[in-house]
């Protein structure tokens, strides 16, 4: 059984003796919200000393210091930065290492071994100042409620495979063998034939309201100027009209359903393998599309038929920017 | 007499006799929304937090999707232009929580004081809300320290309290007057007393803070310069989605969307204050390039400057911007280091 | 929601409208030469000739059938003789991978492919197009992305090759 009490200590350890080592400038943490047991990321560093008390880690650090870092590029540049990591988070920032989005040798990188992760939203809010946060193999408890599997809120988490993280510090051990799981969900949906299939995905297209949400929190999705739709287009006071007017719209404004499957099918391939199936993009999206069926497809041809490991190593080739000439063709109209 | 009490099914079989379309809540959470009634489908019979959709009613006379006219270009260059037809089918929508009820209000002032904006107003004409008292607060409600409570009855024409299998309904406006006259012929009336025995019920949930508007407004004109902004802002990833589900938001964007050469439409889609190009300029220029200008400017309108213009706060405690904040940040909280006061 | 109207089958009338991203090189080539050798093909393809299959944006590909396309063909040099030597490799990889997207949400394979046809293979041109055309025109339009709106004008693409 894990004890995440005793492990946050451990953390808040390692985190303050970074800091009072100058090895590190900041740190990018997750800390108690004042919504307990939700958890948000902070940066703790000078000035910002009674942050570090609350500085924790569980089952409920649900969203990704790496966006963080995606989002605050510009402000901690040059600046050497700690960061508390889970096992997705790191394979998110091997992928932006392997982009060349960040430097390797301006971080600092403490793992914190993950067995996966619970909505706290489902959990009665904890009194008192100090509460139990336990997990074991298969759930998590928090005071007298524990919650599983399903029933824990994070799906994504039960197929993770991902359990070789490799940081400058750790805290944690496993509390479970993660292995390499089939995903189910995927089977059940490619049994349909065509038309049903069609039909279940035009209603998901259909009902996204284009809010982007999915876009900004993924850790992996750091372009500064996005090609579909651009939330910041990556202008100057000196460009040329003509560039401005040429920018194309691949996907235009209308919420419909060829318009938004541009968009959901466009960043599906953006993401072919730099997709960690860390689940947030499915869990913020405000009208609870099942994201990971669309993502699924991809990261499920680019693990079996490409036998590619996503942010395994910042070393390692991005994976639509290398080939193998053993990657298979088209099998003509059986596919 | 101004409330009366019908037994739940009366109102059914009234709302049915209207031939209106009736929409309610359904589904509680990201997978709700507010839905079409089918025919001799039962009306919810309770609303709290634990039935609120993710999405507010505001799509019904704010649509995401709105055509404002089309064009079509004729053989001899000759632009035909067609008027969007701003209209719906007369609805009547039924058993929305104070916060949700409360959102018209903000709406209507916004979208329809001096110059009514037609879009909005053609649908609005059509729009009945009958609020319904709200029996569960969640823990990001926070509807009582903005000036509303789970009776408030602002934004409704009619009010309901839910007690058992009766329905106690209370006339707020002239707008449905026709059905409050159907429902009140041969229905008991309902006098004070009965009213303040049956709103009991609905008890707010004790906060320990409240927004006085005016104190408020001017503590946060105060702290438009504070730094605590930026404190406030670091974590949020400008997804929008505080403002896309917040039931006052109203922000739109408009593009022209050619089908061929030939002809295409002007289309509004909602936009929002919280995505880094909603102030771009075409210079590039952009007077809310950070994430902190951004988040100060939406708590800022809610709070201060629809307050200043219209008398009211531009929130009404739903909790959704705070409940699907993907980064939890929680405006009641910023406001509360600002200037709110305990 | 889109709704699936009963349109398929020869005999309808449906003429299936295909794009076909061909590489300068060897396919377009390839193509002229079956043009030139008065090979007989279903007209039905708008050809749109880039330098290489390597240039194919997958949102291309997303966009053509979004904008009411039935089928979409990419074509390019053999491995190994590629006229910027590594393009076809890594359009490979990657249309490969749209294509598991794209049947995943249910277009049929046979309405995407991707193959490699040298400038002298004029034959195999003239295979695949009636391939992909006759399948398509079997499996019917494509519903997916319609939105309920009638797709402006029909045209039949160019009449040869």
């Amino acid at each position: 059984m894990r004890d995440y009490r005793s492990e946050s200590a451990r953390l808040r350890e390692i985190v303050s003796g970074l800091l009072e080592r100058g090895e590190v400038e900041l740190v990018v943490a997750w800390t108690e919200g004042e919504d307990r047991p939700r958890t948000r990321e902070t940066l703790i560093g000078k000035g910002r000393e009674d942050l570090l008390r609350k500085v924790v880690w569980s089952p409920f650090c649900t969203t990704s210091t790496v966006t963080f870092l995606k989002k605050n590029k510009a402000a901690l540049a040059g600046k050497r930065l700690g960061v508390v990591v889970k096992d997705c988070d790191l394979q998110a920032l091997n992928v932006l290492l392997q982009e060349h989005f960040l430097k390797r040798e301006d971080l600092v990188i403490i793992g914190v071994r993950c067995d996966g992760l619970a909505e706290a939203d489902l959990f009665p809010r904890p009194e008192g100042a100090e509460v139990p946060i336990t997990s074991d193999g298969g759930g998590v408890t928090v005071g007298k409620q524990r919650r599983g599997g399903e029933d824990s809120g994070f799906t994504t988490c039960l197929t993770c495979s991902y359990e070789d993280m490799k940081p400058d510090h750790v805290v944690g051990e496993y509390g479970r063998k993660k292995g390499k799981p089939e995903w189910g969900h995927l089977a059940r949906l490619q049994a349909l034939e065509p038309g049903k299939r069609r039909e279940h995905y035009a209603a998901l297209f259909e009902s996204c309201i284009r809010c982007y949400a999915c876009r900004e929190v993924c850790p992996v999705c750091a372009c500064v100027e996005c090609a579909i739709d651009p939330g910041e287009r990556a202008i100057t006071p000196r460009t040329a009209p003509s560039v401005k007017a040429c920018a194309p719209v691949w996907a235009c404004r209308e919420r419909s359903v060829s318009e938004n499957a541009v968009y959901l099918l466009t960043r599906t391939m953006h993401m072919a393998g730099r997709c960690v199936r860390c689940g947030w993009c499915e869990r913020a999206c405000p009208v609870g599309l099942p994201l990971m069926e669309i993502l699924d497809l991809s990261n499920d041809a680019v693990r079996r038929v490409y036998r590619y490991e996503v942010g395994r190593d910042p070393a390692d080739p991005p994976f639509l920017a290398s080939y193998a000439e053993t990657d298979p063709d088209d099998k003509g109209a059986g596919h | 007499m101004s409330a009366i009490r019908v037994p739940a099914s009366r109102m059914e079989k009234a709302l049915a006799e209207t031939g209106w379309r009736v929409m309610v809540p359904s589904g509680a959470g990201r997978k709700g929304g507010y839905v079409e009634l089918r025919a001799g489908g039962r009306l919810p019979r309770e609303c709290g937090d634990h039935t609120k959709p993710s999405t507010p009613p505001k799509g019904l006379v704010f649509p995401n999707n709105e055509e404002l006219l089309s064009y079509v270009l004729g053989v001899k260059g000759e632009i035909e232009v067609g008027p969007a037809s701003h209209t719906m089918a007369r609805t009547v929508l039924y058993g929305t929580p104070p916060c949700d009820t409360a959102s018209f209000r903000a709406l209507d002032s916004a979208l329809l004081k001096d110059m009514a904006e037609p879009g909005y107003a053609g649908k609005r004409g059509l729009l009945g809300v009958i609020g319904m008292a709200c029996s569960r607060a969640g823990r990001w409600c926070f509807c009582t320290s903005v000036g509303l409570s789970p009776r408030s009855n602002i934004g409704a024409d009619l009010m309901v309290y839910p007690d058992g299998d009766d329905l106690l309904v209370e006339r707020v406006s002239d707008r449905l007057d026709g059905l409050w006259k159907r429902l009140e012929a041969g229905a008991a009336g309902a006098d004070e007393k009965a009213l303040r025995a049956v709103e009991g019920k609905f008890v707010p949930r004790v906060l320990n803070f409240v927004f006085e508007a005016e104190k408020l407004a001017d503590a946060l004109e105060k702290a438009f310069g504070s730094p605590y902004w930026k404190e406030f802002s670091e974590r949020c990833v400008s997804c929008g989605i505080c403002t896309f589900l917040c039931p006052t938001c109203h922000c739109f964007d408009i593009t022209d969307v050619a089908k061929d050469e030939l002809s295409g439409k002007r289309l509004r889609t909602w936009d929002t204050c919280q995505f880094p190009e909603f102030t771009g300029e075409t210079s590039a220029h952009n007077p809310r390039k950070e994430r902190w200008a951004r988040q100060r400017q939406r708590v800022l309108h809610k709070f201060l400057y629809h307050p200043r213009n219209h008398g009211h706060m531009m929130c009404t405690g739903c909790g959704r911007c705070i409940r699907y904040c993907p980064v939890d940040i929680n405006i009641a909280e910023g406001v509360m280091r600002l200037g709110g006061s305990k | 929601m889109t709704v699936e109207t009963p349109t398929t089958g020869a005999g309808t009338g449906f003429e299936p409208r295909i794009v076909a991203f061909i590489c300068n090189w060897c396919t377009y080539a390839a193509a002229d030469l079956a043009g030139v050798s008065r090979l007989q093909m279903p007209p039905n393809t708008l050809n749109i000739r880039v330098m290489c299959s390597g240039r194919i944006n997958p949102m291309l590909v997303i966009r053509a059938f979004s904008q009411g396309a039935d089928g979409v063909l990419v074509s390019g040099c053999h491995m190994g003789d590629c006229h910027y030597i590594t393009g076809n490799y890594y359009a490979r990889r990657r249309l490969l991978t749209l294509k598991s997207v794209l049947t995943g949400i249910g277009i049929e394979p046979e309405r995407f492919r991707v193959t490699w046809i040298s400038a002298a293979e004029a034959q195999d041109y003239q295979r695949v197009i009636t391939e992909i055309v006759e399948n398509v025109k079997r499996l019917g339009p494509l519903t997916l992305f319609r939105d309920g709106r009638v797709v402006a004008r029909e045209t039949t693409g160019c009449a040869e090759g």
